[in-house]
């Protein structure tokens, strides 16, 4: 039942004021404008880092993509481009992504152990391995605590899935429903997020009014730290529907949208750059479907067409914002799959070999870290697993990985204590 | 009465000096007393605050109902309440809800989220599941059968099916069911003891962890053709473990937290199961480890168990346990209130584990009746009582008790080095015990196996050994008969016969073989059988001496312990006594200091004003004055030009005088006298004309001596004026520095009151927690998802009319007779059977609330978040917004037939908040309504709207 009262915002001292002038009885204090001004839009826009990551659902085929194996028996028919980076090669798939790769780096020697969808997805999302009984926070919840200003009235931790949406997710585990996600099924503002149409803005207004001179009338008696965060929420509340635009894709140029491509995949990459923009820490975007069990090849040919266009401009856009300097990009997956290719031409579960892409904030740009053997079937140098990325992502926006989070005077790990960051491939 | 009172200043009173520190060491409450009487008493020594205002009875209503039942009350409930003057109404109003079949369902709520943590679905549907707990609660069940149930459960019993949820819904995964047992049923989270030893918790070792484990892990998830899930157990699985930390190994047999050792019944090996393992046959043993988990944890004795129901049930009123967070009771983390939560325990299993008997003493305390304050005690403010001095004896006694604390440790060290050992030793005399008589069983079971293998491989070759004897007899009466007859006819069946006894051959012969070996093991296990009896009873006797001994060591380990535990009791409670003046203290201090700059700040600005009125007069002055010398500047020199007028007026008379004068002269020396009449006459002439002149200059000489005069005055006057005008000047920049000066200081006190004045904040909250903690005053708690949805639907009218609802449509699908009309019992029977259908309809609604206001599914549910998407929802979404403006006898329709403002107000106050309004509310309702631009029916959506998005509705006080 904890809540911290030093949050220090504008409200907060506001409704102190009305607290203490109640006692005070009728005595004013003057001042207090010193003490609320928060930081200056440029302060925060410097200091903020944020991370976009990928969820290429289903297991992405390293083979087709990040580490292709052309002209061997595992390698599929497609071939290796050359990519902006000399001596890097990645799948002809991904033609624009291979313009971009100057900004992006790889990791090729991914060893999980693991070909359960439930289970790899959980070890990549927190960096642990999954234990029953116990549960620890997605890496968009660590980000969103470690990362966001808590004065923000917009969400730190944003889901862009294919659909569905509209609740909380389940998936700050400890760190608590504050963190949670807040999903946008098929891009789709937050819920509840619009004023219903009857009621007008100065109607709004008007009880919103009434509703603060009431709640004051009982905060003056007992307030706490908890009816604080209450209060406030009502406020963020009216914060959010205000800058509700911010979800609103279609308010990106034509030229934008254009370039972003009319279909799903696209509009949330724009959406995503949209928020990344407006000072959102953390999204993520799924992408699916990747398990291809059957007819691997013209899956990936497929998936990837639509994904390499987007996901490009998308690089190319933040780098030449300046945003990709605070950004952090993952492209990561629960595993990869399979080098033999099965009967049906599908490539299955496989989490012994495979590859993430990342890049932005303190990523190296152009690296490549690890590699597996000629035919994909072996890491064959400088293997990491889930715990060693979870570390060196949040290492790349400046997170002291190893620090804990005080969760009720118990101190959690923000990392597994037991792994480390890649430290060649922070910058 | 109206609420209002619960917030004017409370009066505490506290024994003081010696007496605060004698009450500590009174003798406790006496067991005879009602657990009601036990709890104030407790609570009173515990912080020696010995009485404490209660809360209004608006505060209680509310707080009470939307414990025991789960909602706020009704507005009518609210009224009924308040205008009662009988001294048993509270009593009644406790007694009444208990018997609510809401408070079932609360209860329902309580539990599901206890051992579920709302879960997903997973085998059993949550209605069911839900269904059964309500149920359990409404048929008067008492928590351990429920929990025993639970625990027991496997699935195959159709009525007690979804019981199971417990274990399917964890998969039967036992790493997981032995943390939630660990958190649930013992108030323990070993969750860290599973790898090692608990790194900050003394208390919690991995060998506590595997004594669960081992209770659970024979049990696995077996799933039966129908795909139909359900508890499987085996009868073997022993647990063995090492550290992480220090790869020592341990090992375990079942055990409970803080329990003694338990011995497992001996089944010999032939008797394992009464459905054996095989492939899809879901296998049962004799004896599961699971139902021997339910028996013992439930059986009243588990101190562990106990506590942890009876924080968990405290919790469930005060909004926090003794033990706080509810699963982690240790060492470290002691209850507010040791002795209290030792006699809440013991009582619970006293009364069975019946909730309602517990509640109801919980609800008719004092402590639970207790008002809110963020205020002082006056007791604390009495200028005769010294805090510092009271805080320095507090601390000098505490000081005393721990130096004690520290010496009593050594000893208390050795006894329980002492006890250990021999329990160490126990162990492996128990152990060797189990190997002995384990072994025996087995012997004699091998003993029970052989011998009847023995006598049916007995029987069988006599069996065989009868045909061969026929047999050979046949063929011998052949062979005779063939002497006598013809001997050829016979050999055929001869050779048949022989051949046969050919056959024979071997099975005897294995038969012997098997016999002979058999008599072989028999005839040493009957001695194996004797020697393993008396090594079982050698040990059994070693063991009772053992355990004669250890049970001594433990007493005194006991008492040791006891001694201690008061000690470290007292010290905690000295703690928190020095804590509470403390906090007290500094808030009075900062209190004062923060008056006593509000006061110099005030005094500094009448000071001020003061200067910059002086000042303005300075002003004045000097403006006036130099205005005066401008004017007297003018005077001067118009005075000037006068007097130089009249001089030259003045010296030009006189010359003409003087010209006069000479002529007059010049007519007096004519000689000739012929003109004399002439003459006489020029010289009358000039004669008059010098009298006129001389008159003439008299006159100027006096006007100008008048004007030279006025000049040197005036002069004079300017002289004056300068010096004044000097002075004024002088005087205004000396206030000016002095206007600066003091409004430097005041911006430095303005800059310390705000500091002091946040610091007083910061210390207040302190203070209300301390007070919390105490028990001296109630805080604040959040509503359950469900209240809160309840509470919602119950204010607004949603209740009501599904009920109104459901009861059209039961008189529509079974119409009533006029006879039927008139039985009572039958309509109650029938607005039961409506509100149950009405509550099951409005369900939905409530699992809206909980994916927003509750924690994520298999997280601990009691921590406060409040999100941007919950306000939304309150704001935007259209089931509040339609609840808000409800039809029907809602209170939306209510308060629109409502003319008169007071009379609106109290309606809405009494229903959302089950308070009347303050005059403030009073005049804000009235404002609001009266303002322009908003017609009465949207005004009342507001109002309504107002209420319950505001704090007062989200948290129960």
């Amino acid at each position: 039942m904890r809540c911290d009262y030093a949050c220090g915002s504008f409200d907060h001292l506001q409704a102190r004021r009305k607290f203490m002038g109640s006692l005070a009885s009728g005595a004013t204090l003057g001042g207090l404008g010193v003490l609320t001004r928060p930081l200056s839009a440029e302060q925060l826009k410097r200091k903020q880092k944020h991370v976009l990551v990928f969820n290429m659902a289903g297991g992405l085929s390293q083979l087709e993509s990040w580490d292709p194996k052309p002209s061997t028996a595992t390698g599929g028919p497609f071939r290796a481009i050359p990519t902006s980076v000399p001596g890097i090669h990645i799948s002809e798939l991904l033609p624009k992504t291979a313009e971009q790769m100057h900004h992006l780096a790889l990791v090729r020697s991914i060893n999980t152990q693991e070909n359960d969808h439930g289970k790899g997805s959980f070890m990549m999302q927190t960096g642990r391995a999954q234990m029953p009984g116990v549960s620890y926070p997605k890496i968009g919840a660590v980000a969103a605590k470690a990362l966001s200003d808590n004065q923000n009235s917009l969400p730190g931790h944003i889901q862009i899935t294919p659909g569905g949406g509209g609740n909380r997710g389940n998936d700050s585990a400890y760190l608590g429903p504050k963190y949670s996600s807040v999903v946008l099924g098929n891009g789709n503002p937050p819920k509840n997020s619009q004023r219903p149409e009857s009621l007008s803005e100065e109607a709004d207004q008007r009880r919103n009014e009434l509703r603060r001179r009431m709640n004051d009338l009982f905060a003056n008696r007992r307030r706490t730290a908890m009816t604080d965060a209450y209060t406030a929420s009502y406020e963020q509340a009216l914060d959010l529907m205000h800058r509700r635009e911010v979800f609103d894709v279609t308010k990106e140029s034509k030229k934008d949208q254009d370039r972003y491509g009319s279909h799903d995949f696209g509009r949330h990459c724009l959406l995503a750059r949209r928020l990344l923009e407006r000072g959102i820490t953390f999204v993520q975007v799924t992408h699916s479907n990747y398990d291809t069990h059957n007819e691997n090849f013209n899956f990936h040919l497929e998936q990837l067409g639509e994904f390499d266009g987007p996901f490009a401009t998308l690089v190319s856009d933040l780098a030449s914002s300046g945003l990709l300097e605070n950004t952090l990009i993952v492209v990561l997956s629960e595993f990869g799959r399979t080098p033999n290719i099965n009967q049906y031409f599908g490539r299955d579960h496989w989490g012994k070999a495979w590859s993430v892409c990342l890049g932005g904030a303190n990523i190296q740009s152009g690296a490549v870290w690890g590699a597996t053997n000629a035919q994909g079937t072996e890491v064959s140098e400088n293997e990491v697993d889930h715990g060693h990325l979870f570390h060196t992502y949040l290492q790349a926006v400046g997170v002291d990985t190893t620090e804990s989070f005080d969760i009720d005077g118990r101190p959690m790990p923000i990392a597994d204590p037991a792994s480390e960051p890649i430290k060649d491939l922070l910058s | 009465m109206t609420s209002r009172s619960a917030f004017v200043g409370l009066s505490f009173w506290i024994l003081l000096g010696g007496q605060l520190c004698s009450l500590f060491g009174q003798a406790p409450a006496q067991p005879s007393w009602s657990l009601t009487d036990q709890i104030d008493r407790l609570v009173t020594q515990s912080t020696g605050v010995s009485e404490w205002t209660l809360a209004s009875d608006a505060t209680l209503i509310r707080r009470v109902t939307l414990d025991l039942v789960g909602e706020t009350p009704a507005t009518s409930e609210v009224r009924a309440f308040i205008v009662d003057a009988s001294p048993e109404k509270y009593v009644q109003l406790v007694d009444r809800l208990l018997s609510d079949p809401r408070h079932s369902r609360r209860m329902a709520d309580w539990l599901d989220l206890t051992l579920m943590e709302r879960r997903a679905k997973v085998h059993i549907d949550l209605t069911e599941w839900k269904t059964y707990l309500e149920n359990a609660f409404q048929d008067q069940r008492t928590l351990d059968s429920i929990v025993r149930q639970i625990l027991m459960a496997d699935g195959s019993d159709a009525l007690g099916r979804p019981a199971a949820r417990f274990y399917l819904a964890r998969s039967v995964e036992p790493n997981l069911l032995t943390r939630d047992i660990g958190r649930f049923l013992f108030g323990r989270d070993l969750q860290c003891a599973q790898c090692h030893n608990h790194p900050h918790i003394e208390d919690y070792n991995q060998s506590d962890y595997y004594g669960i484990f081992a209770f659970v892990n024979r049990s696995s998830l077996f799933t039966d053709k129908d795909k139909k899930a359900f508890v499987a157990d085996k009868a073997d699985g022993e647990v063995e473990f090492t550290s992480v930390f220090t790869g020592d190994e341990g090992r375990t047999g079942p055990q409970l937290p803080g329990g003694a050792r338990l011995i497992e019944p001996i089944i010999p090996p032939d008797q394992s199961y009464t459905t054996a393992p095989a492939d899809g046959v879901r296998p049962i043993p004799n004896f599961s480890r699971r139902k021997w988990l339910a028996e013992h944890a439930t059986d009243g004795d588990n101190a562990a168990f106990n506590k942890n129901w009876a924080n968990r049930l405290w919790a469930l009123m005060f909004g926090r346990g003794l033990v706080h967070p509810l699963d982690l009771h240790h060492r470290d983390n002691p209850p507010t209130h040791p002795e209290l939560l030792e006699t809440l325990g013991s009582s619970l299993s006293k009364y069975n584990f019946d909730t309602r008997r517990f509640l109801r003493e919980v609800a008719l305390s004092r402590a639970y009746r207790r008002a809110f304050s963020s205020e002082l005690p006056a007791w604390m403010t009495q200028s005769e009582l010294d805090l510092p001095q009271q805080i320095e004896t507090l601390s000098a006694q505490k000081d005393q008790l721990v130096s004690e604390l520290e010496g009593a440790k050594k000893s208390q060290l050795e006894t329980l080095t002492a006890w250990r050992e021999t329990r160490n030793a126990l162990d492996t005399t128990i152990d060797a015990w189990i190997v002995a008589k384990t072994d025996g069983v087995k012997l004699e079971s091998n003993q029970r196996v052989w011998s009847t293998e023995l006598q049916n491989l007995t029987e069988q070759a006599n069996l065989l050994e009868r045909r061969r004897e026929l047999l050979q007899k046949a063929i011998a009466g052949l062979e005779n008969a063939s002497e006598t007859l013809e001997p050829t006819s016979f050999l055929p069946t001869q050779k048949i016969f022989r051949t046969r006894i050919e056959a024979l051959k071997p099975d005897l012969d294995k038969s012997q073989e098997r016999i002979e070996e058999l008599k072989t093991q028999l005839s040493p296990t009957a001695d194996l059988i004797r020697n393993s009896r008396e090594k079982t009873e050698q040990l059994q006797s070693l063991k009772h001496q053992q355990e004669s001994i250890e049970a001594d060591l433990k007493k005194t380990w006991a008492s040791h312990q006891n001694q201690f535990d008061q000690k470290s009791y007292r010290i905690a409670q000295l703690n928190k006594a020095i804590k509470l003046l403390a906090t007290g203290r500094n808030l009075m201090d900062s209190q004062r200091e923060w008056t006593e700059h509000q006061q110099q700040l005030g005094q500094q600005r009448i000071q001020l004003e003061e200067t910059a009125q002086r000042l303005e007069e300075t002003r004045q002055f000097v403006l006036e004055t130099s205005r005066k010398l401008t004017l007297g500047e003018k005077k001067r020199a118009q005075l000037m030009g006068q007097r130089n007028q009249l001089q030259t007026n003045l010296s030009q008379g006189k010359r003409i005088q003087n010209e006069l004068a000479s002529a007059l002269t010049a007519v007096d020396s004519i000689p000739d006298p012929s003109e004399s009449s002439k003459l006489i006459s020029i010289r009358e002439s000039l004669v008059q004309q010098v009298i006129r002149r001389k008159q003439a200059s008299l006159l100027i000489e006096s006007e100008l001596a008048q004007t030279s005069q006025a000049f040197r005055r005036t002069e004079s006057t300017q002289v004056a004026l300068k010096s004044s005008m000097t002075k004024w000047t002088t005087l205004l920049s000396e206030l000016e520095s002095v206007q600066q000066m003091a409004q430097q200081q005041m911006t430095e006190l303005e800059k310390r009151t705000i500091s002091l004045a946040s610091n007083t904040d910061a210390l207040r909250s302190a203070w209300v927690e301390t007070a919390e903690a105490g028990l001296i005053a109630s805080g604040l708690t959040p509503l359950t998802p469900e209240q809160l949805a309840w509470s919602l639907m119950q204010v607004t009218g949603v209740i009501d009319n599904q009920i109104q609802a459901q009861l059209n449509q039961l008189d529509k699908d079974e119409p009533l007779t006029d006879a039927q009309k008139s039985q009572p019992d039958l309509l109650t029977e029938r607005k039961v059977r409506a509100a149950a259908l009405a509550r099951a309809k409005l369900q939905s609604s409530v699992n809206v609330f909980v994916s927003l206001f509750g924690h994520g599914a298999g997280q601990p549910q009691d921590g406060f978040f409040a999100t941007v998407d919950q306000s939304l929802f309150f704001a935007n979404a259209g089931t509040v917004r339609g609840w808000i403006a409800q039809g029907g006898n809602s209170l939306y329709q209510r308060l629109r037939k409502i003319e008169e403002p007071e009379a609106f107000a109290e309606e809405l106050f009494l229903s959302v908040f089950c308070r009347p309004p303050s005059q403030d509310e009073l005049a804000l309702v009235d404002e609001y309504l009266s303002q322009e631009g908003t017609n009465r029916s949207t005004a009342t959506q507001d109002l309504i709207w107002a209420l319950v998005t505001s704090s007062e509705f989200r948290f129960n006080h």
